[in-house]
């Protein structure tokens, strides 16, 4: 066989999947998926969470076997085996969630495991001077010598990235790369890849961000239900091509793109007020610093802000989960600081944590069950102590059908839903209550989209009804579509809020970044 | 796609386990695994040079073979079943209170005091002065450790075992000391007068009416955990403490309430072993009993009514197991090695279950 | 929404009020029925086909008061042709119950080979008058029940003169398991007899309040050697091996306990048991039996000092002498060892 160039793009593939299926089971994760990756290409992955990205993605790491299909690289049949196969074969993989030692260096962490380093004695130093002159090769601009403990998010993506580059990778697969980055980050990371490419380097960018598939992707393969559905050129297809590739129908742009939002309605009292709340961790750290805002019935305020800056502590606060070490919190008036989590759910305070499964819902339990978790204690769920089987279940199948929640109905164990219908659960479980108030996080995290539509109507009506919204979401698109007023939260201080009229991107952006307008 | 929230805490594996085995486990596997354990128990006895076979025969006539040996199976049931029920109340809740040997002493040492104390009253002042004050002790014990855990966060694995040694010297203290029967030169408490004896059940036999007191707690708690909304908070929070305690529930007060109430069941059974069994406290009143137990738990899947079926199991095979060994000449241990064996067999299939489940969830959330 | 336990807890309570309640409108009819059983002394039934059991307190390869029995009784049902099984490590809990099993399996002789089941072998005895119960303990009052004992103190008084005597200054120890009145008696005995050999002489003792833990036992007998004791007598399991640690001697108890501490242990105070058990069994067979006290001492045989194993030369022959006269003086009943069952600090 003749080896190909790789300057030329059109010949042939360095990577080709044909036909791919894997099964689990009776489910089927990936169904005959084909697509293939030229050299010097970044083509892009697109499809909503559970459309069989992540599976293709193992397929290609050598952490899955397909059932059926064939590998080629380069043209030739290749199976891999292990992770060490496709490694060896040139992948490198950059998860999500990052593969770090973080009290170790930057160099440890890339000897770790690595035989050429020495399989007892790493030499780490000669392992330093080269990652140092591969790291300057790149702009990747990264100390060896550093703890990666002392480095941001950003950083410790690039030692991902380094990582694969040592050993020697020429095909990278980087899985939603973008998440945890701030914007000024995310538009750094696309330019390292982007050079990495004239470089010669291939790059698998999974991703459900259109914005950014566009600005760095030549190519993208969308993917739906586990299947391949089509191969795009991006220079030749416009966005609600691929949006309805992706959900399999036309958006409905009024809801996820809406900048309309419910117009407050001024009251002399506002529903709920926050007076310089913060909290102290048992270290000592301030994890919140003074949080004064107020939200009016009808109204959504929104938090953006990047993931760890107190997000989880502002809902912990306002739910009553955590006490404030300072501060006061009112509800139409009233100081409800010193209430705990249920009196508060009795005085109309209602809470959709931001991990679902672990803080939301339990997720052995049935959806019957969860639904009424919140007040299981009053009529009509009990009478007197003792549980009225038939009305948890009635009150189940209500709500199952209300909010087109996906199940075999209401004994369905919570955890055998996918994502988006175990939010659907646990955000049902809150607007039926009809709260006075609703802090909700992270809504649709991991949720696919036709679920997002829904979960940001429910969520547009409950505050058409007159209920005052915290929606605090690392997604900034998600605040802007939905909030009147929008705050940015920083290293657990909020930094800046805007009426949604005169949110600026680019200044949004800095505030989260830790920059003050 | 996020750090981990401050206020998650992942249970420890063996929790979860734990909380597996009380729903997870198919009810075939159980009946299963006694076989598998009595056919290792058989290969056992046929390197030792026994007959499996008149050995088993032993057993099962040492189990029901008169009257009086099904009394004895029922008789060693009823603390197994009393304290079970209680340790499975604590699996349900998330609780692994191991600590029931100690409370089942205290509440042994507390009936016979009061036993005493009241010896000269109607029979039924002086049994229900001692199984309150049974109760009372163990409920007291238990919630020592039950504190510890809600306020300073103090693994109530260790606490419960330190302070079953605290309870065993205490006992050891009282009954070689102030409470012991000048009388006699063991550490023993006087003989309780006749009103303070459990009566007989089954005239002609040994059997006294803890049993269905027994029978009885494993009904209300098996009803509780159905019907109750505290039993569906209870299981909730026990499957779920971070989810529970945003939804409001008031984890502490659950948490502090099945301890005390195993702690509480435990004691129970203390006094019934003092009142129905030995007629006095002595130093050596369990052997074992507060162990066993967690055992006899888990083999009921921590459901009260598996706890009374375990611990009737667990009876007969401790029954027929002492006869085993003056018939035929097998050690006795050798029904403890099938006992534990079965649990053993339950577990392991248990996590073999969880390691092999198939990762949906991990599939739909990337 | 208030939690509901404490309604559980009241739900337990109230069911506990009920069963008891219930069953205490039967409790006055039984509680007649297995009330008092009266001692007489009739001769009894001779017994053919003897069937003996023992039930022991802890393994029968304690090289102690277990084996002692477990062996005595073996060797008594080779003696008459009587078959004989066993239950070993039997709990106090469990004691009653083992009991009951044997005489409910016709077992026509039982023996209850340890002080703390003695109330057990009464309450089973009531229940089995034709069967015969020998129990280790001293407060027998049924006519079916009969009571053994081990005077060893007697052989105690000869190792306190031996211990008193090798001791260089007279400091010697005795470690021990419970104030019962036989080790009472064990504990004033050996005193006298160290009082005997060297006025002067000073007895430390510990009671560790359990009949089997050796690592207590170990430690108080630690504690006695670095209080000056140089010769510790063993009642209890794991004392010699606290003499071996703290390089002190030590005199063995019921068995010749030399292989424990081959360079430790002088001799041993040896009990057998299987004449009294023989004796018993022969009674029992020929409807004999009576339920007195049987005690067999230095006199009778059972009692005696063990092989020194070549540690002879650690005691002063001196001492040595007068010990082997002391014991001659015992035999021919010319000396009687003092008998104290006073309970000590």
């Amino acid at each position: 066989m003749t080896l190909s160039s790789t300057q030329n793009a059109a010949a042939e593939p360095i990577l080709r999947v044909q036909d791919s299926t894997v099964r689990f089971g009776s489910v089927v994760a990936n169904d005959r998926v084909s697509f293939d990756l030229k050299p010097g290409e970044i083509h892009a992955l697109l499809g909503e969470n559970g459309a069989g990205k992540t599976t293709l993605m193992r397929v290609l790491a050598g952490l899955l076997q397909p059932d059926e299909g064939t590998l080629f690289l380069s043209g030739t049949p290749t199976t891999f085996h292990s992770v060490a196969d496709s490694s060896a074969a040139g992948i490198g993989m950059v998860h999500q969630h990052f593969m770090l030692v973080k009290t170790m260096t930057v160099a440890e962490n890339v000897s770790l495991g690595l035989k050429s380093a020495g399989r007892f004695f790493p030499n780490i130093a000669r392992v330093g001077r080269e990652l140092r002159a591969l790291s300057e090769q790149h702009g990747l601009a990264l100390d060896p010598n550093a703890r990666v403990s002392d480095l941001s998010i950003g950083q410790q993506q690039r030692v991902e990235i380094l990582k694969t580059l040592y050993r020697g990778a020429n095909i990278l697969i980087l899985d939603e790369p973008t998440a945890v980055l701030t914007p000024g980050e995310t538009d750094s990371l696309l330019e390292l890849l982007r050079s990495l490419t004239e470089q010669g380097t291939s790059i698998i960018f999974i991703s459900h961000k259109l914005r950014e598939i566009r600005a760095i992707a030549d190519r993208v393969t969308v993917l739906r239900h586990g299947k391949s559905i089509s191969t795009f050129s991006l220079d030749q297809t416009d966005d609600a091509t691929l949006t309805s590739a992706m959900i399999g129908r036309d958006t409905a742009p009024a809801v996820y793109n809406a900048t309309a939002t419910v117009r407050p309605r001024l009251e002399a009292v506002p529903r709920l007020e926050l007076h310089g709340l913060s909290v102290t961790d048992r270290r000592g750290h301030t994890t919140l610093d003074s949080i004064s805002f107020s939200v009016q019935p009808g109204e959504i305020f929104g938090i953006a802000g990047v993931d760890g800056n107190g997000q989880s502590e502002l809902a912990d606060v306002l739910s009553g989960v955590r006490r404030a070490s300072a501060g006061s919190l009112e509800l139409d008036g009233t100081d409800i600081s010193s209430l705990g989590v249920a009196a508060r759910i009795t005085s109309g305070i209602a809470h959709v944590p931001e991990d679902r499964q672990s803080t939301g819902l339990i997720l052995d339990l049935s959806i019957a069950d969860n639904l009424a978790m919140e007040t299981v204690g009053i009529a009509p769920l009990s009478k007197r102590g003792t549980l009225d089987r038939a009305a948890v279940r009635e009150n189940a199948l209500r709500i199952i059908s209300e909010f087109d929640i996906r199940c075999s109905g209401p004994d369905q164990a919570v955890r055998e839903l996918s994502g988006g219908n175990q939010q659907k659960v646990l955000l049902a479980r809150a607007v039926t209550r009809s709260p006075r108030v609703l802090i909700v996080s992270q809504p649709t995290r991991g949720v696919d989209l036709g679920a997002v539509e829904n979960i940001h109507r429910q969520i547009l009506e409950l505050a058409a009804s007159g209920c005052a919204v915290v929606l605090i979401s690392t997604e900034l698109d998600e605040v802007l579509a939905l909030a009147s007023r929008v705050a940015v939260i920083y290293s657990g201080a909020l930094l800046a809020t805007y009426d949604r009229a005169d949110v600026d991107l680019g200044t949004i952006g800095m505030n989260m970044a830790g920059q003050a307008a | 796609m996020s750090q981990t929230p401050a206020t998650s805490s992942k249970p420890a594996a063996w929790r979860t386990t734990v909380v597996r085995v009380t729903g997870g486990v198919e009810f075939w596997t159980i009946p299963v695994a006694i076989l598998l354990a009595f056919i290792v128990g058989g290969v056992l006895m046929v390197v030792a040079g026994v007959n499996p076979f008149d050995a088993y025969a032993a057993l099962v006539n040492g189990a029901f073979g008169t009257t009086q040996h099904v009394a004895d199976t029922l008789i060693e049931a009823t603390p197994l079943a009393l304290i079970g029920v209680g340790i499975a109340l604590c699996f349900r809740g998330g609780i692994f209170n191991v600590g029931a040997e100690g409370q089942f002493l205290l509440g042994g040492m507390a009936a016979a005091l009061v036993g005493q104390a009241l010896g000269t009253a109607p029979s039924i002042v002086t049994l229900l002065g001692m199984a309150i004050a049974a109760m009372i002790a163990g409920a007291a014990w238990a919630g020592i450790a039950a504190l510890l855990k809600v306020y300073l966060g103090a693994s109530e694995t260790l606490t419960t075992i330190m302070l079953t040694y605290v309870a065993t010297y205490l006992v050891s203290y009282l009954l070689n000391g102030p409470a012991k029967d000048p009388a006699s030169p063991l550490a023993q408490t006087a003989p309780l007068t006749s009103s303070g004896l459990l009566p007989a059940l089954l005239p002609g036999t040994t059997l006294h009416v803890g049993i269905i007191l027994a029978v009885v707690v494993a009904i209300a708690a098996h009803l509780f955990l159905r019907r109750r909304v505290g039993g569906f908070q209870l299981i909730a929070t026990g499957l779920n403490p971070v989810a529970a305690r945003s939804a409001g529930l008031p984890v502490r007060r659950i948490f502090i309430s099945v301890f005390l109430a195993s702690g509480a069941l435990a004691g129970l059974a203390g006094m019934v072993q003092v009142a129905g069994v030995q007629g006095k406290m002595i130093v050596n009143l369990s052997p074992g009993y507060g162990y066993t137990a967690i055992v006899v738990a888990l083999l009921g899947r921590s459901s009260p009514l598996g706890a009374l079926f375990a611990a009737l199991f667990f009876g007969a095979l401790s029954a027929g197991g002492a006869s085993m060994e003056t018939s035929v000449g097998v050690p006795a241990s050798l029904v403890t090695i099938v006992q534990y064996l079965t649990v053993l067999l339950v577990i392991a299939y248990t996590a073999f279950r969880t390691l092999r489940r198939p990762s949906r969830t991990a599939e739909g959330e990337e | 929404m208030k939690f509901r336990l404490r309604h559980a807890l009241a739900v337990v309570g109230i069911a506990a009020v009920v069963s008891l309640t219930a069953a205490c409108s039967t409790a006055v009819s039984t509680d007649s029925a297995t009330s008092t059983g009266t001692a007489t002394s009739a001769a009894r039934t001779p017994v053919k086909d003897l069937k003996i059991a023992i039930v022991l307190s802890g393994p029968t390869t304690d090289h102690d008061f277990n084996q002692v029995g477990y062996e005595a009784a073996e060797a008594a049902g080779k003696s008459v042709g009587a078959k004989v099984a066993f239950a070993e490590n039997v709990s106090d809990a469990n004691a009653e119950r083992t009991i009951r099993n044997f005489a409910s399996e016709g077992y026509q002789l039982i023996i209850a080979h340890s002080f703390s089941f003695g109330d057990a072998t009464l309450k089973v005895a009531k229940e089995f008058p034709d069967t015969v119960f020998m129990a280790g303990t001293a407060t027998s009052n049924a006519s079916n029940v009969g009571t053994y004992d081990n005077p060893d103190y007697q052989g105690a008084y000869l190792a306190g003169m031996l211990a008193a005597g090798t001791s260089t200054d007279g400091t010697v120890g005795w470690v021990s398991a419970i104030q019962t009145p036989n080790l009472l008696a064990n504990l004033h005995a050996y005193e006298a007899g160290a009082k005997d050999i060297n006025a002067k002489a000073t007895v430390l003792h510990s009671f560790i309040g359990s009949f089997y833990d050796p690592p207590k036992a170990k430690e108080a007998a630690l504690a006695q050697i670095q209080k000056g004791a140089q010769v510790l007598s063993a009642q209890t399991v794991g004392t010699i091996d606290g003499a071996i640690a703290g390089k002190a001697y030590a005199i063995g108890a019921l068995t010749d306990q030399n292989f424990l501490g081959p360079q430790t242990v002088l001799t041993s105070v040896t009990w057998d048991v299987s004449p009294l058990f023989t004796d018993i069994a022969k009674a029992v067979q020929d409807g004999s039996w009576t339920n007195k006290n049987y005690s067999y001492g230095i006199k009778e045989g059972s009692i005696g000092l063990a092989d020194f194993h070549g540690l002879e030369s650690k005691v002063p022959a001196d001492v040595m002498k007068t010990v082997l006269e002391r014991e001659a003086q015992i035999k021919d009943g010319s000396f009687t060892v003092p008998y104290d069952v006073s309970t000590v600090d």
